[in-house]
């Protein structure tokens, strides 16, 4: 079981944190001025890679804030990002 | 004569402490501290059981929890299958069985208490040997929390280092990720009977640690012979254990049979105690000789043992061109340092080629590995020696637990296979409940002969949690029963207990299906209560409903941009129903949103979306609209909320209400008033679920209690009915409002359910917008939801039956148009309806359809969801 | 005013909490107290001090700290919220475009108290390592499978806020956790 690290509460552990997937996927600006494959590729498409991601979690059980970490998906080590 | 082998005082056994045990149906006799296994080898019972596949006769093979092969079943005080004998401690009247392989669980469940406890520290060590003792003793100092954790039982005299937390009987079962340590103790068997009644038999221990040492020694191999499963072979170090800690001597005449210096001290110890001792060293010259001391020298080198006669014991043994009549193997193949947990820490292993073993080669997580468990002390070994090829592989065991033979191994090299992973899953070595402890090495060993390779390249399979087999009792640990899952309940769950509800679970709430009367059954009993709300006043427990209170100076414009229609021309005192959709256009949740100040807002979610809802909102708040100035609180449990329904509702209120205008032009519908109910500050709303008259009145949750009792009373006059779930989703099909997440699946737009209607016609986005333009989800064809008649008005739709186009199906594929989503009779149709969503549901009304009922196809009417009162004449009573 | 005709969620386990202290030898006390006045505050950075003046008290700054004032506890929840637990009078009134919000949730949770061997009865379902937390401590964290603030409210006592509708669950579990502690 992960130990994440909370920006504002410290360690805790995983099951108190909710997944949010890939850090830095922001809404657009103008939905309605993008094609549809372009709209395709805001829902539907996601990078999987082995090793070093950036991803989005919430502090769900704790003080309910978001906050981006890195993960690395095959050892499971984690950071805070910047 | 009782106990024939016992020979001198093993350190761990109390010779003034005799128990009496029954093993299959001999009633023997042992020590305290004895295991079962010491304890039957005392009996001079070396067969234990069967194995699993080919049904041979199998012993005793170590002294701990890596024994392959010694397999029994406790029956009492309560059936336990598949424990090894060698880590049961005895208690008195123990009752065991040999076993075949294979256990018997029990019917019954399990009485015994088990629980799990949190612990943390600075250091944890794993294993009380002399390596664990001194890297504990070394860690202890003021402010550091050190545990150690042992899975034998407290040896006599070892001491504690003082500033240690001590845990024996407790066996480290799994490493994961962060130094998270999952440990099971088992605190009350060794106790038999005497055991406290209110105690856990056995503890999960979840343990965070700064810093993790490994002690975890090391577990001798066995060597591949044929007939080397023979009841009487075992390995060399346990004959040891058993002489020293158990006083047991496991034979008088005893082959050595060895590939390293580590068997000779063994030799010697049995030879003191009266053995006579042959020592086999499959060695050739300098390398056998045997180490510093005076040691005895082996009898026969370069020797192999290439016949074992005796089946439910060895007998005698074929070594080289000799036959020796013995009565024990005992072997030693080399040793392999206990390692699992440090694999499944992430650590790397390498082969050494001294040691004939793999050693750890670095960890990411905070680990050390002490002591033989890093390979300190390990004699040289090679590589298990292999027989030639012979008829006879198929009797040379690699795998005792499996019945996994060298010939098993050759067939999956055979067959292609290569790595270890696969000839694993093919062949089923290592994967017993000894995972392979004393047996991996071999198997890499004849995948390597097979392959011409080594066993370094070959290397072993991955360990895997849990070390050692935990009962899923011990997992479950208090999670059974009603402690299995919270169990919410609302202020006036009392009430519908006392009143004989039966209830159902919606999420982790119990709500109240129905309160059957004298006599009813459910039909009867929702029936009623469906009448009742129709055509008099019927009340329900509505407090499940998400609440969130959403305040700030942006308020209105965040729900804007969360619901499909416009929140922000509320006015204060009004509410309005809306629709969420996902990113994808999808429906997520809906509810009411009442306005109750220019910068204040109360909305409400479906009782079981309460939570996601509002992480919803957190999350659009947090990472996408920073700027917006909103807060959101979850208020379901501050309010209680009674509805109150039909025809009858308003003079009920009335009488209840004294300071509230109940008439409607004073109170319209889809408005909140607060005033005073019964006495209590309260907060009524006039919406409805039913399409009736209805009051949804909300009170601090503290008081709903006497809300309800005040509104049973208020409304006997009228004969007030309490109704439950069924009802209420009776009463809201009948008026074709869908339930989100019963009549959707996540697959299902606003304009699929028909609430196209509540999507705004102004271009101001909200989330999904775009994705409802999307080709996909604009289809003319996509599924909608649409009510169906039954031609027969007393057949009854089952949920989740598929709908078709025609009878009789014809041939496969059969076009599959859609499910049913709801289905129920109802009193004011005097009939069976459902809903379904149905392929170009809308351009089907009218038509006839079919819906699989057990292999039968029943003809169906589609119809517009609304059933009830299209118009909506009833809503103002 | 007519009758206080309130229940407060573990009214029903007061005889089950007396036995537990009696079994335990008073080693261990679990006890509701009812009724605990709480205001969840949140403020942005500019307005906190507007926010402070009408609660009436200092709102922690550190992280899951508490800040006490006479018959009033602040708990750090958020960066921008926390609970007041405690006090009474009316509840204040948010001005428009304030920066600060204020919501009543006294209904939303209720207070069990425990004292004596409260962290070594914790350890059986709270993952926090209750022995390092420091002072004036607070944590809203899982108790078994029910969401809780825990804080520090007295010597020897830690309080748990419950949510109402999970406090029947998490009376019983805690009950049942102290089953060894009862002879």
């Amino acid at each position: 079981m992960m130990l994440i690290t909370c920006p504002w509460c410290g360690p805790r552990i995983e099951i108190e944190f909710h997944y949010g997937g890939e850090a830095g996927v922001a809404y657009p600006e103008n939905p309605a001025e993008l094609s549809h494959e372009e709209w395709g590729r805001y829902l539907f498409v996601r990078a999987n890679p082995k090793g070093e991601f950036f991803e989005r979690w919430c502090h769900s059980a704790g003080c309910r804030r978001w906050f981006d970490l890195r993960r690395d998906t095959v050892t499971h080590e984690t950071g805070s990002i910047g | 004569m009782s106990q024939p082998f016992r020979h001198g005082d093993g350190d761990r056994i109390d010779r003034t402490r005799p128990l009496t045990f029954r093993f299959g149906d001999r009633v023997l006799t042992g020590f305290g501290g004895d295991t079962l296994a010491s304890a039957l080898l005392a009996n001079g019972v070396h067969e234990v059981g069967r194995s699993v596949d080919l049904g041979r006769p199998r012993g005793i093979v170590a002294a701990g929890v890596e024994e392959p092969s010694a397999l029994v079943q406790i029956e009492a005080p309560f059936p336990e299958p598949m424990l090894t004998a060698t880590t049961v401690e005895l208690y008195d009247g123990l009752v065991a069985q040999p076993l075949a392989g294979r256990g018997l669980l029990s019917s019954e469940p399990d009485p015994a208490r088990y629980d799990a406890v949190w612990a943390h520290c600075e250091v944890l060590v794993v294993g009380a040997g002399p390596a664990g003792l001194a890297a504990a003793t070394d860690a202890a100092r003021p402010g550091q929390r050190v545990m150690l954790v042992d899975e034998r039982p407290p040896g006599p005299g070892e001491a504690t280092p003082a500033g240690v937390r001590r845990l024996s009987r407790t066996t480290v079962v799994g490493y994961y990720d962060d130094n998270f340590l999952v440990a099971i103790e088992r605190r009350t068997d060794h106790l038999g009977p005497a055991a406290p009644p209110n105690a856990a038999r056995q503890r999960v221990w979840r343990i965070r640690a700064g810093r993790v040492v490994l002690a975890t020694g090391a577990h001798e191999r066995s060597i591949p012979f044929p007939d080397n499963d023979r009841p009487g072979i075992m390995l060399a170090g346990a004959a040891l254990t058993y002489l020293r800690c158990y006083g047991v001597l496991v034979g008088r005449r005893a082959l050595v049979y060895t590939t390293n210096d580590s068997a000779y001290p063994v030799a010697d110890a049995l030879r003191s105690a009266g053995a006579e001792v042959v020592v086999a060293d499959t060695r050739l010259g300098s390398r056998g000789v045997p180490p510093a001391g005076n040691p005895p020298a082996a009898d026969l080198t370069g020797a192999r043992i290439t016949e074992v006669f005796g089946e439910q014991r060895v007998i005698c043994v074929r070594v080289g061109d000799r036959r020796l009549d013995v009565d024990v193997v005992l072997v030693s193949g080399g040793f392999n340092p206990v390692l699992h947990l440090y694999s499944q820490a992430g650590g790397r292993l390498r082969y050494d080629e001294d040691l004939g073993a793999l050693l750890p080669d670095g960890c990411r997580q905070r680990v050390d590995v002490v002591g033989t468990a890093a390979g300190e002390g390990l004699p040289r070994c090679g590589p298990p020696p292999l027989p030639e090829p012979s008829a006879a592989d198929s009797r040379t065991f690699v795998d005792l637990a499996r019945d996994v033979t060298i010939a098993d191994v050759r067939r999956a090299t055979s067959a292609g296979l290569r790595s270890v992973e696969h000839i694993k899953r093919y062949t089923t070595a290592g994967t017993a409940h000894d995972q392979g402890k004393t047996s991996g090495l071999l198997t890499s060993a004849a995948v390597a002969a097979a392959l011409g390779s080594s066993a370094a390249e070959v290397g072993v399979t991955t360990a895997r949690p849990p070390y050692v087999p935990v009962a899923f009792a011990t997992l479950a640990g208090r999670d059974r029963g009603d402690l299995f899952d919270p169990i919410r309940i609302t202020p006036m769950h009392g009430w519908h207990v006392a009143h004989g509800a039966t209830f159902e679970n919606v999420g982790q709430w119990k709500r109240a299906w129905y309160y059957p009367r004298e006599g009813e059954d459910m039909a009867a009993a929702v029936a009623r209560e469906c009448r009742a709300a129709r055509t008099g006043v019927a009340m329900m427990d509505v407090s499940t409903l998400g609440k969130i209170d959403v305040q700030g100076p942006d308020a209105a414009e965040f729900l804007d941009r969360l619901y499909t229609n416009l929140m922000s021309t509320l006015s204060v005192g009004t509410v309005r129903y809306g629709v969420m959709c996902g990113v994808d256009g999808m429906v997520l949740d809906d509810g009411t949103a009442a306005r109750l100040g220019p910068e204040r807002y109360l909305v409400t979610t479906t009782t079981g979306n309460a939570a996601l809802v509002l992480d919803w909102m957190e999350e659009w708040l947090q990472t996408e609209w920073p700027r917006l100035r909103v807060w959101c609180t979850s208020v379901t449990e501050q309010w209680a909320t009674v509805a109150l329904v039909g025809p009858a509702a308003r003079g009920v209120l009335a009488r209840v209400a004294p300071d509230l205008a109940v008439d409607t032009a004073s109170f319209p519908f889809m408005r909140w008033r607060d005033t005073t109910v019964a006495g209590l500050p309260a907060r009524v709303f006039r919406i409805s679920f039913s399409g009736e008259l209805a009051y949804e009145i909300n009170v601090a949750s503290w008081n709903g209690h006497a809300l309800w009792e005040e509104l049973v009373a208020a409304g006997a006059a009228d004969g007030i009915v309490p109704y439950g779930t069924e009802a209420m989703h009776v009463l809201r099909a009948e008026k074709g409002y869908p339930i989100v997440g019963q009549d959707t699946d996540g697959t299902v737009t606003p304009d699929d359910l028909g609430l196209g209607w509540a999507i705004r016609k102004s271009d101001k986005d909200f989330v999904g917008r775009r994705s409802l333009s999307r080709p996909d989800t604009a289809r003319p064809d996509r599924k909608q939801l649409v009510g169906l008649l039954p031609e027969d008005p007393a057949r009854h739709l089952v949920e989740g039956a598929h709908i078709v186009e025609r009878a009789p199906l014809g041939p496969p594929p059969v076009p599959y148009l859609g499910h049913v989503t709801s289905s129920y009779f109802s009193v004011a149709l005097d009939r069976t309806f459902a809903l379904a969503l149905v392929a170009s549901g809308r351009q089907r009304i009218g038509t006839r359809l079919f819906a699989t009922l057990d292999g039968e196809l029943i003809p169906v009417e589609v119809t517009g969801p609304v059933l009830y009162d299209p118009k909506g004449a009833r809503r103002d009573g | 005013m007519t009758a206080d005709r309130r229940r407060s969620p573990l009214g029903g386990f007061a005889t089950a909490f007396a036995r537990l202290d009696t079994g335990s030898g008073g080693r261990l006390r679990i006890a509701e107290r009812p009724y605990p006045r709480q205001l969840d505050v949140r403020a942005e950075p500019t307005a906190r001090a507007a926010a402070e003046a009408a609660v009436g008290m200092a709102l922690p700054s550190t992280p899951n700290r508490i800040n006490r004032s006479g018959d009033r506890t602040a708990l750090w929840l958020g960066p921008d919220e926390w609970l007041v637990v405690g006090g009474g009078g009316d509840v204040p009134a948010v001005p428009e475009s304030a920066g600060w919000g204020l919501v009543d949730v006294s209904a939303q949770r209720t207070a069990v108290v425990l004292s004596g061997t409260a962290v070594e009865l914790l350890a059986y379902g709270c993952a926090l390592d209750l022995d390092r937390m420091g002072p004036d401590w607070c944590a809203q964290t899982t108790l078994a499978r029910a969401g809780v603030i825990l804080w520090d409210s007295a010597t020897d006592e830690i309080c748990v806020l419950v949510r109402a509708s999970f406090a029947a669950y998490l009376a019983a579990w805690l009950l049942d956790a102290a089953t060894e502690l009862i002879g």
